[in-house]
């Protein structure tokens, strides 16, 4: 048995060392068959967190990541192939890449562990004995769909969709920039979106926001449909006229967590199904991962804030905007990513 | 158990669509030759090879969940041949090779053999990059041959290009455990010779020769012109954002650009850039040496796949076309979307016409006495609370949905 059979045979048992520690320098000119560095290297990362189970360590190591994007990789000094990708040192593969392998994993844990009428929590649910006074909640995509939620689950459900003609229109008009973030966050616990910056890229591309990150336009159709006097633009959800437990921002790891879980996922499940596992299973869970918010920082955005800003003032709403106290990044951190990933799969058998 | 398991792996742009489409319209006439190739729908092992590799591809991987795991059974339960085909198992991983192969039942007996259709990298590169642009893909030619140039390989692109196109390393990944005679490879002939020699060295590789076969092509992946990408690429930029994939491959990749633009067959052909030429060679040559090395099968010739050089003075640039010959694809291309746009709406107006038949028809019903009556109690009841509880009490009751249209 050659270094790498061994060092496999050693992360097995639950080892720590890394790879080239291990090696010490040396090749080989007849090398082991083992699994794939990112496997391995995903593997050593579990056993730093503590004891892994002997199921989940063969899943990990007999696991590729899906989709497209790099093969399985051989481990350096234990490879003599002319072809294929060069060899790598484990600990040097990018976090991104060994996350595209735990998410695979965390999605093939949710659709074992997940039940078949599972409530969606960012659906609204009514009292039907109870008859609210009538108000709809719109605005910032991910944020409304979240509150309208505690809402419903504090007793005061709003009326979308029942066809009653609301008395008032609550619209929830963060920044631009949140808006945006909500609008990414949604979809990326729905049926899939881009990555961060591609998306936010596309997004700030034309003369116009997308039509559900601008509160402007939101605001003014609702005023078309309902009169001026019946809507309210509002920054914040601790503005709505009602007790309840509001939702907290997630952190931008979070959501990027569950845009590369809904992925494998999607190849899994329906589409549907996948929603509403991302939002009824995986939500529960990520909102607990700490973290910075996503914010974006570029010109592009504060031209349409100003823009969104001077719309609203035009049609008499007076709206401060403020930007988190939090913490905020403009990217999710890879390594905040495959921390918060391998949580979950490690947790998952706890 | 299936006797052989004739598994061909790849590559892209080789005759695997022509090869796929005859296997697929004569099954029944393979399968009385004990050729099974277990598929129900032209596109089936495609969506195998997408579940396998758990691979997303613009919606269409919603339909192929447990397609693997249904033809492996299918390949099992067979005690002849098999033949699973598609070119995109080219890229899987060691792992993904090592479950198909398991699943194909590879440890309990049956024979299996891998089968590559190859072809010059001078011919494939081009190729590769004018598939992407059928595939909604927005680089430019440069931009392309800057990536998949690059030897660190990191980007999606080159990671995806030389999965499908490195063709020593499918067979490390595919088959490490296989004797050399196990591992077929089909040359591509050179262009310019006989049309029908590709075939028969398909026919040769899969046991098919001297089986009457229907090898009419009905589908096919024709190539385009320099000026014919260039507009496909522009509509792309233009489009993609608002065009979503399930309307895409109709309209642009099957209506534009495989029946319509793929037939003007006089503009300019992509090649590789003369500066790229040695390059490429250095790489055919590593190939050639190697797969003479490891001895594999041969069914054609290894020096087929050293390119032949491109001609220099040919040399025609899609990143900076000829606008005339673009403008020109691009009245090809709206002339073709306006006649199916006609054809479109005739059938919209023959579809309204045969709903407001039907509509009158359900008029006609709704006027006799007694369906007023009960249409006017249910109406009735289903203004109050107590009245839809009512109904619904009602309609469990009944065991069948008895809600109006």
């Amino acid at each position: 048995m050659g270094d790498a059979a061994e060092w496999v045979d050693h992360l097995r048992r639950g080892g720590t060392d890394p790879w080239e520690g291990w090696r010490d320098g040396r090749s080989t000119t007849t090398p082991d068959v083992v699994p794939g560095a990112q496997q391995l290297e995903v593997l050593r990362r579990l056993n730093l967190r503590g004891a892994v189970d002997a199921a989940l360590v063969e899943r990990v190591l007999a696991a590729s990541a899906p989709g497209r994007g790099t093969p399985d990789l051989e481990l350096v000094g234990n490879s003599v192939a002319e072809f294929g990708p060069a060899p790598v040192d484990p600990a040097a593969i990018p976090p991104g890449e060994l996350s595209r392998v735990v998410a695979g994993l965390v999605a093939e844990d949710l659709t074992s562990s997940s039940g078949t009428g599972g409530s969606d929590p960012t659906a609204s649910r009514r009292r039907w004995w109870r008859r609210p006074k009538p108000y709809r909640l719109v605005g910032d995509p991910w944020l409304a769909s979240r509150t309208r939620a505690a809402l419903s689950a504090s007793g005061h459900p709003p009326v979308g969709g029942s066809g009653r003609r609301p008395k008032v229109v609550f619209v929830l008009a963060p920044s631009v920039g949140q808006m945006l973030v909500g609008l990414w966050s949604a979809r990326a616990f729905g049926f899939g979106v881009k990555p961060w910056q591609a998306w936010l890229g596309e997004a700030l591309s034309g003369d116009r926001l997308p039509r559900r990150a601008d509160p402007a336009t939101l605001a003014s159709g609702w005023a078309d449909r309902v009169g001026q006097d019946r809507v309210v633009v509002v920054s914040d959800p601790a503005d709505l006229p009602f007790a309840f437990d509001r939702p907290a921002p997630l952190s931008a790891s979070a959501v990027e967590i569950a845009r590369l879980v809904g992925a494998p996922l999607g190849l899994l499940v329906t589409a549907d199904e996948r929603r509403r596992i991302l939002r009824s299973d995986l939500l529960p869970r990520v909102k607990r991962l700490e973290g910075p918010l996503l914010l974006p920082d570029d010109a592009r955005t504060e031209a349409f804030q100003q823009t969104v800003t001077r719309r609203l003032e035009r049609r008499g709403y007076r709206v401060p905007v403020e930007n988190p106290s939090a913490p905020t990044v403009t990217s999710p951190a890879a390594e905040d990513v495959l921390d918060g990933l391998l949580g979950l799969l490690a947790g998952d058998r706890r | 158990m299936s006797r052989r398991v004739l598994l061909h792996v790849g590559t892209p742009k080789t005759g695997t669509s022509y090869l796929q489409d005859v296997l697929f319209r004569n099954r029944a006439t393979l399968r009385s030759h004990g050729i099974n190739y277990p598929v129900e729908r032209h596109d089936g092992h495609f969506l195998a090879a997408l579940d396998l590799m758990k691979m997303p591809w613009g919606g269409l991987q919603s339909e192929a969940v447990g397609a693997w795991d249904r033809l492996a059974d299918a390949v099992r339960e067979y005690d002849k041949t098999s033949i699973v085909s598609h070119e995109i198992l080219a890229t899987a991983s060691r792992s993904q090779a090592a479950r198909a192969l398991a699943s194909l039942g590879h440890e309990d007996g049956p024979e299996i053999h891998l089968i590559l259709s190859v072809r010059d990298l001078t011919r494939q590169i081009p190729a590769e990059w004018q598939e992407n642009i059928k595939h909604r893909s927005t680089f430019s030619y440069e931009q392309f041959l800057k990536r998949i140039s690059n030897p660190a390989r990191k980007s999606r692109v080159a990671t995806w290009f030389w999965g499908v196109q490195e063709i020593p390393a499918i067979i490390d990944r595919w088959a490490p455990h296989l004797p050399p005679e196990q591992v077929h490879l089909i040359t591509v002939p050179p262009p310019g010779g006989d049309k029908t020699e590709l075939w028969r060295r398909f026919e040769e590789g899969f046991g098919l020769t001297g089986l009457d076969l229907d090898l009419e092509a009905e589908r096919a992946n024709p190539s385009l012109g320099v000026p014919e990408t260039a507009l496909i690429r522009r509509i792309n930029r233009t489009a993609n954002n608002d065009v979503p994939p399930e309307h895409y491959r109709p309209l642009v990749r099957e209506l534009l650009a495989h029946r319509t633009l793929s037939a003007r067959t006089k503009s300019p052909r992509l090649s590789l850039p003369p500066d790229l030429r040695e390059w490429a060679s250095g790489i055919e040559q590593s190939y050639v040496d190697a797969i003479e090395r490891r001895g594999y099968h041969v069914i054609g010739d290894v020096k087929d796949l050293l390119g032949q050089a491109p001609d220099a003075d040919a040399w025609a640039d899609p990143d900076r076309p000829r606008e005339r010959q673009v403008a020109s694809a691009g009245v090809a291309a709206i002339k073709a979307l306006l006649l199916e746009n006609a054809r479109l709406r005739e059938v919209e107006a023959d579809l309204t016409r045969q709903r407001d038949e039907a509509n009158e028809a359900l008029e006609r019903a709704h006027l006799r006495p007694t369906y007023r009556l009960r249409e006017k109690v249910v109406r009735r009841l289903e203004t109050s609370t107590w009245g839809q509880r009512a109904l619904r009490v009602y309609r469990r009751a009944r065991g069948r949905n008895s809600r109006s249209a």
